[in-house]
């Protein structure tokens, strides 16, 4: 009788040993097993390679080894989730001022179309790669991902230390990534795709947005699950006569069979001044200067948004659609008179098969006396109506929490739509909810103190966190309104 | 021997026999045996009386003593769900205080407790076997876990780094 070693035991026990493993380390410390010898290789890929995960700094080397590895390999590819985020050069503010591209250094051209190359001209080194890297990926998804059945894409940003309107008004440029990338992108999504998620924290570069809209149109088709965040999202992504194109194709009849979940969020980039406003993202529209009167323009979108799904809607496009929502961000003004430094912003969330329009007020937890904000900072929002208790966060983790968690993210960072969490898919452990991103106020009195000891002298005290500053008063403008869904066109 | 009782007993408490590969029978509460789904299908199949012993041939006596001994301390467990598949694999390898005495054995017998742990199809038993031996991996060079293991390296060099050089992309998280 052959004595029980590791080396013998059958392949499930293998497997279920190496996937506590993976599930417990980290993904670098997870590589280890795999060099062990080619039964553990053979299990460990398949744990590794099912669901990956890349940032910024990790895409340049998935791209080579995805263009490199072996059909096997690629083929367990189930999703691809990747986090860009730009790293915008430093401002004088930060004892920087370094242009992106200095004096007397030359930008050497390398592979990739003459258009790419031009943007890339413009960029810090770090995102230079990073862009590159995703068009290098473009070029080869849809030959070496034929089994891709959840792609997610997201940006978010964390701007320099301080921000005004003259430094802001550079950086948008810096930092945006060329619609025509995107485009790219989304038209290698192989067929097998089923769930996607596209979320440039409003950062793409305008320029052929129709065109964008179109391809995310044309995917519709194929779609269980949708999330969009774009600022320049249009009516044209479910109708295609709103923007005449030459294209003949686009005029055809729009109908996403599978769909189940539709979630568009329309928010202006929320970190120009204290929030930015629609006026904002005109200026990066039009280049013009930045005013800040031009707030009914974001509602004109809103109402155009919301008009052309309702058509949808009543077109029958979506005949098992469970969830269809549109997400949009304003500022109060009247409340901006009142208290100057603690704007409040309303996160608006439109639910087109509950037939509401909520309206859930946030506010940035601010520095005494700056009215100048750090993105990625912490806010706090009052989701809840029977539940004066604010919820904190950094913006984007209360954006999901107001838009349902319909996305959930796994413990390595991984993307998926929160149903397929019941599925049989979970069923491997892959997930874990993550919401770290979301804390109650002892959770925030924790991480406010960590925030303190970081930023001594930013924060007044400890009790702007713990008392005043950061409690809600108790008035109407920080309940949460939930009213039916009217729509109307906004008065300009 | 104690026929006569047998409808005064708690039918959970009543005595069953198993008879393990190396012709040893050992007697055993039927609640303890019941752990094992194999066992409690097998005696559900077999009708209520069970008087006959239970051979089990893949398991020595050994071995069987020491399942029973886990299944005695964990008698009382709630049975597994049906979520239990995804929840406990959730978990870390995160092991309680009686269990990793328990698997203080030598390399044998512990991947013997696993192997008999899944063949008699002991779900709980089988995790915190799987735990242990993932724990020992866990931190650990290649080299170290080729030596823990005895596992021959069946990569050349090169094909080592390359293995290396595919996974770059993965993060330390």
């Amino acid at each position: 009788m052959i004595s029980a070693t590791l080396d013998t035991v059958i392949p499930e026990i293998l497997l279920q040993i190496l996937q506590y493993i993976y599930n417990s380390s980290t993904a670098k410390e997870f590589v280890n097993t795999l060099v062990v010898c080619r039964r553990w290789k053979q299990f460990g890929y398949a744990l590794l390679w099912t669901n990956i995960f890349v940032t910024s700094k990790t895409i340049q080397s998935f791209t080579n080894s995805l263009a490199d590895t072996d059909e096997g390999t690629c083929k367990l590819i189930r999703s691809l989730s990747i986090q860009l985020d730009p790293v915008p050069p430093k401002t004088t503010w930060d004892r920087g001022g370094a242009l992106p591209l200095l004096w007397g250094e030359s930008y050497i051209l390398d592979e990739g179309p003459e258009w790419l190359s031009d943007f890339l001209k413009e960029q810090t080194e770090g995102w230079r790669t990073a862009v590159r890297s995703l068009w290098k990926l473009s070029t080869v998804m849809r030959s070496r991902l034929s089994r891709l059945t959840t792609f997610s894409f997201r940006m978010e940003i964390h701007p320099p230390a301080f921000l005004n309107h003259r430094s802001a008004s550079r950086l948008p440029q810096l930092m945006t990534i060329p619609s025509r990338l995107l485009q790219q992108v989304l038209l290698a999504l192989p067929p097998s795709c089923t769930s996607l998620e596209f979320d440039t924290c409003a950062l793409e570069a305008h320029g052929g947005t129709e065109r964008l809209c179109s391809t995310v149109r044309g995917l519709l088709p194929q779609l269980h699950h949708l999330r969009l965040r774009l600022s320049h999202v249009c009516p044209n992504i479910v109708s295609p006569e709103y923007f005449c194109s030459s294209d003949s194709s686009s005029s055809s009849e729009l109908v996403a069979p599978q769909l189940q979940t539709l979630t568009i969020n329309i928010r202006p980039l929320p970190w120009i001044g204290p929030i930015v406003r629609s006026a904002a993202v005109e200026c990066l529209l039009n280049g013009s200067p930045y005013e800040q009167s031009n707030e009914p323009s974001n509602l004109a979108h809103q109402t155009m948004m919301l008009l052309a799904l309702q058509g949808a809607m009543k077109n029958k496009c979506f005949p098992n659609i469970e969830k269809i929502q549109l997400v949009n961000m304003a500022t109060s003004p009247s409340t901006v008179r009142q208290h100057p430094h603690s704007q409040l912003i309303l996160l608006k969330l439109f639910d087109f098969i509950a037939n509401t329009a909520t309206c859930i007020p946030l506010q940035p937890v601010f520095r005494r006396g700056v009215n100048l904000l750090r993105a990625g900072e912490v806010f706090q929002a009052f989701p809840d109506r029977e539940n004066p208790e604010p919820r904190f966060g950094r913006l984007a983790a209360l954006e999901q929490m107001v838009e349902g968690d319909i996305w959930i993210t796994s413990r390595r960072g991984s993307r998926f739509p929160a149903s397929f969490e019941t599925s049989s898919f979970a069923r491997h452990a892959r997930f874990e909810r993550a919401h770290s991103g979301i804390c109650d106020e002892k959770g925030m009195a924790e991480a406010g103190l960590s925030l303190i000891g970081q930023e001594r002298g930013h924060w007044t005290t400890p009790s702007i966190l713990l008392g005043l500053g950061i409690r809600p008063s108790v008035s109407p403008t920080l309940m949460v309104t939930v009213e039916p869904l009217a729509i109307s066109c906004p008065s300009l | 021997m104690a026929a006569a009782s047998t409808s005064a007993v708690d039918p959970a408490k009543k005595m069953i026999m198993l008879t393990t590969s190396d012709n040893i029978d050992i007697k055993v509460e039927r609640e303890v045996a019941e752990r094992s789904i194999l066992i409690k299908n097998l005696l559900e199949d077999l009708g209520s009386e069970g008087d006959e012993p239970i051979p089990i041939p893949n398991v020595n006596e050994a071995v069987m003593k020491k399942v029973l001994e886990w299944c005695e301390q964990h008698r009382k467990d709630p049975p597994a769900t049906q979520d239990d598949d995804s929840d406990s694999r959730k978990k870390s390898t995160d092991i309680d205080e009686w269990d990793q005495k328990f698997m203080q054995v030598d390399q044998e017998m512990l991947f013997e407790i696993i192997l008999a742990a899944n063949y008699l199809d002991i779900k709980a038993l089988l995790d915190v076997g799987c735990k242990t031996v993932a724990n020992m991996i866990k931190g650990k060079s290649p080299d170290e876990i080729r030596k823990t293991f005895n596992i021959q390296n069946d990569f050349t060099p090169e094909e080592e780094d390359q293995i290396r050089r595919e996974n770059e992309w993965a993060e330390d998280r």
